[in-house]
């Protein structure tokens, strides 16, 4: 991050399955957020 | 790689901060006409795959058929380049984005980031990061855009102990948020070294 040297790379963007919200409540957001975190570490191969 | 830094720092640099004048300099002439941000966002993906063509990167997009045409969405993004924005701009989707306040406070790009719809975030600040996701779901509804935001801890990769680091660290900074309003987690905050409790350090 934050490097100027630029590289030729091969990029994939992995786009996960849609979370949905429909009746979520404020209160459950910290729950929503671990799932989030949750599918990004799975979609990039990291233990969540 | 002598060559490869010569290359980019020669090369590929110069023609990544020359597009990205000429291209935000056009956008800022699309601003004084469109209010929705829409040409702003059509220039700044022309902006991208210059940018990605330059730097010879291959991008390429996985799950496409998951997205509804007409849909609005919140993305969430991991966050570990400079290269990150431009790659996002390939998902063809009217994309605002959530960025650090930092950016906002630069001559001319502030200006043009607002212009075209984007929205800043006060990592401090989270009454006037609240206001800004208002903002946000605001857009949603009415404009029917997706909104981007790279989630915490950039540049580090889950998992690794940097990141378990720095959700630590996030969970003090809470944690001293919660003293500044009085509540009983006070205990915890004086580990935080922005904590504004004196009483505690």
């Amino acid at each position: 991050m934050g490097s100027l040297h630029v590289r030729p790379h091969a990029v994939t963007v992995r786009i996960g399955d849609p979370i949905s919200t429909e009746g979520i409540k404020l209160d459950a957001r910290g729950e929503l957020n671990q799932t989030l975190r949750r599918k990004v570490a799975e979609s990039i191969g990291e233990p969540g | 790689m002598l060559l490869s830094r010569l290359r980019a720092y020669l090369l590929i640099d110069p023609l990544i901060i020359g597009s990205t004048a000429v291209f935000g300099f056009l956008s800022l002439l699309a601003s004084t006409f469109d209010k929705s941000g829409r040409t702003q966002h059509a220039i700044a993906r022309r902006w991208a795959r210059f940018v990605l063509a330059a730097s010879g990167a291959r991008v390429r997009v996985e799950g496409l058929e998951k997205l509804e045409k007409d849909a609005s969405y919140v993305l969430v993004a991991n966050h570990s380049s400079f290269m990150d924005t431009p790659v996002v701009l390939q998902i063809p989707l009217q994309i605002r984005f959530f960025a650090k306040q930092g950016l906002f406070r630069i001559p001319l790009l502030g200006g043009h980031l607002r212009r075209a719809g984007h929205f800043p975030v006060a990592r401090d600040n989270p009454r006037a990061s609240l206001k800004s996701l208002t903002d946000g779901a605001r857009l949603i509804r009415e404009r029917g855009v997706s909104v981007l935001l790279f989630r915490k801890a950039a540049g580090r990769p889950m998992g690794s102990a940097s990141s378990r680091r720095a959700r630590r660290t996030w969970r003090s900074r809470r944690a001293c948020r919660r003293c500044r309003s009085g509540s009983p987690a006070r205990g915890r905050c004086c580990r935080w070294d922005r904590c504004t409790c004196g009483r505690m350090r």
